[in-house]
């Protein structure tokens, strides 16, 4: 049995394409028509003449990390957003995100604020490295302490 | 000794947050969302029974498929008998494995300033696999060993006669040890380490095909010889005996294939790693060995348990696909026995473990394979800049959409060559559509069962 004498085989496979062709797009068009016309009617009669407001979204999050872990851990964020991190940690630390390379030294219950834009999407690592006073006293013991830990991830979705 | 101490503990320090899920390098996937899970799961299930409802009513069956010999075209013909070009790929290839040793002992310890890492783990393992799938079985032509061997014209003729009653099981132990370095071993990517691995193979490779002969060892002790031998079933070329380069459907080679059960295992290894692989970043995994993914822990935490992972991943692979199969057997009553069925079935399951790989390895492969363009200017990492490329800039912007949509199109695709290979082999086994079509039944819901685990597993949180 080959395609050449069953035609019909080609035409199933044509068709399961043709039906995932027009899934994907169903789908993604079915999100759009969801979120938009509500914001369209809204730009029309209240805010058309400043578009410049709702284009500059930021999303602010409070982040505490006590005992190394961090609440919330996932943040979760849209490209184009302006993203403002008020931080608050119980320890001295410092804050990193990956490939972003965002870093912000942090002091004891004092909040510290970081905040930047994000232009690419992904799932981004980000990591504290616990900051030693002492350095030159015990070199051993700080080696073994300076590390990287993973405590949460800044997950920056793409725009429909 | 202080001093070297420290810089040991800080280069495995820099490596850890990075050489997590797998050998080397970061991933910024996002989960596939739900909405593609269901789609992609629904697919699967869909296409399964398309492909069935359309041969019940085949009486006949017919194990050829067309095939056309690319040699009839004159440049691939002339590229073909031109031996040199091939020659040139054999000496790039002893080249690659050359420099990965020297800049692996020699170079910066820095995993991404150095040529190693990159090259095995992100190129070699990541991407190899990619010219398997177009071009049939490449390592063939630049497995760097066999190239030495054949470079230095060691004398063919074996030392010792190759234990046959051993049959392919070295290669089986050699890729669970290949596997456990990449997914559970802490620094896989620490330079000096992966230089002085690669050098303890080659050497063990080299003898062991003096000693026992070049082919009877690649055969059955080489890992990746037997790896990308089954790989490039599924390709859409193949170099014939008598010199054709024949293209053919994708995945038809997996009609040819007879497997001992020494080979089925090594296969069941193949589909259990490549899902392990995913299996062990996720959320679900650290809450089911109950480790917090956020505490703090490196590799070298869950290194025991992971070992146990992966034992556990092949033999759980293993029963599952034995107790389909026996389904299978009581449903049509056949005389052959559950091993043999099983031997017949196992090819019909690469796919899906194949695609699987191309989905979750993809924007990996992208993004750090481009580390390649600086490091062929810099190898060593000792600041040199020999084609100017050292300063090149990574593209971080994925565009996810695009991925997700590729990641669940691969691997629905995958999944309908999976069922259309079964039910080939099953017309074959039983010549009789009905008892075919019962015999597959159960084997159709272990394959729906596995591409479902590959999306979800592209679908959940993941670390």
């Amino acid at each position: 049995m080959s395609i050449k004498n069953n035609p019909n085989l080609l035409y199933a496979t044509i068709g399961i394409v043709l039906l995932a062709v027009s899934a994907f797009t169903f789908v993604g068009s079915d999100n759009e028509m969801v979120e938009t016309p509500v914001v369209e009617e809204n730009i029309e009669i209240e805010i058309a003449e400043e578009p410049a407001i709702i284009e500059d979204k930021t999303r602010e999050f409070d982040i505490s990390i006590v005992d190394r872990k961090a609440d919330p851990s996932i943040i979760s964020v849209e490209v184009g957003d302006q993203v403002l991190l008020n931080i608050i940690a119980d320890e001295d630390l410092i804050f990193h995100i990956h490939e972003y390379d965002h870093e912000i030294t942090l002091v004891t219950d004092e909040v510290k604020v970081l905040s930047f834009p994000v232009m690419f999407p992904g799932r981004f690592e980000i990591e504290i490295h616990p900051v030693e006073h002492d350095m030159e006293e015990e070199e051993e013991h700080v080696h073994e302490e300076e590390e990287a830990i993973l405590i949460g991830f800044l997950e920056v979705m793409p725009k429909v | 000794m202080k001093k070297i101490f420290f810089i040991i503990i800080l280069f495995q320090l820099l490596l850890l947050p990075n050489a997590y899920a797998h050998g080397f390098g970061s991933k910024i996937d996002l989960p596939i969302p739900g909405y593609l899970y269901w789609f992609g799961g629904g697919a699967a299930v869909i296409a399964s029974f398309v492909i069935i409802s359309l041969f019940v009513k085949t009486k006949s069956f017919d194990d050829s498929y067309r095939t056309y010999n690319l040699r009839n075209i004159g440049v691939i013909d002339s590229l073909y008998k031109n031996k040199s070009l091939l020659n040139v790929f054999k000496i790039i290839s002893v080249g690659l494995l050359i420099l990965t040793i020297l800049t692996g002992i020699l170079g910066s310890q820095f995993p991404i300033k150095n040529f190693a890492p990159t090259f095995v783990w992100v190129i070699w393992w990541g991407g190899f696999i990619w010219l398997h799938i177009l071009f049939g079985d490449s390592w063939n032509f630049v497995n760097p060993w066999k190239n030495i061997f054949e470079l230095i014209k060691f004398d063919e003729k074996p030392l010792k006669k190759y234990p046959e009653k051993l049959k392919s099981w070295p290669a089986f132990g050699f890729f669970l040890i290949f596997a456990w370095i990449e997914l559970v071993y802490p620094t896989p990517a620490y330079p000096q380490f992966l230089g002085n691995i690669v050098f303890v193979y080659s050497v063990i490779v080299l003898a062991g095909m003096r000693v026992f002969g070049k082919n009877k060892w690649l055969d059955n002790c080489e890992p990746f010889t037997v790896f990308f031998n089954f790989v490039s079933n599924f390709s859409a070329t193949r170099v014939t005996s008598d010199g054709k380069i024949q293209l053919r459907p994708v995945a038809s080679g997996l009609l040819d294939v007879r497997y001992r059960f020494d080979q089925l295992c090594f296969l069941v290894l193949i589909l259990s790693v490549v899902s392990f692989d995913g299996l062990i970043s996720t959320i679900f995994w650290y809450d089911l060995i109950g480790i917090d993914a956020f505490g703090g822990s490196g590799r070298s935490d869950v290194i025991y348990v992971n070992t146990l992972g992966i034992l556990l991943s092949f033999l759980v692979f293993f029963s599952i696909f034995y107790s389909f199969i026996s389904i299978s057997k009581i449903i049509t009553k056949t005389d052959l026995t559950v091993v043999d069925l099983s031997q017949k079935f196992v090819p019909a399951l690469l796919p899906i473990s194949i695609v699987y790989h191309l989905a979750h390895y993809s924007s990996y492969f992208f993004l750090n394979g481009q580390l390649l363009i600086k490091l062929i200017s810099d190898p060593f990492g000792f600041g040199w800049d020999i084609f100017g490329t050292s300063s090149y800039e990574i593209v971080r912007t994925v565009d996810f959409i695009l991925l997700w949509n590729y990641q669940v199109a691969v691997i629905v695709i995958g999944h309908i060559l999976s069922v259309y290979v079964a039910h080939r082999i099953s017309l074959r086994i039983f010549k009789d559509s009905k008892k075919s079509i019962l015999s597959q039944s159960p084997i159709l819901l272990l394959m729906v069962g596995y591409t479902v685990l590959g999306l979800w597993l592209l679908s959940t949180t993941s670390v």
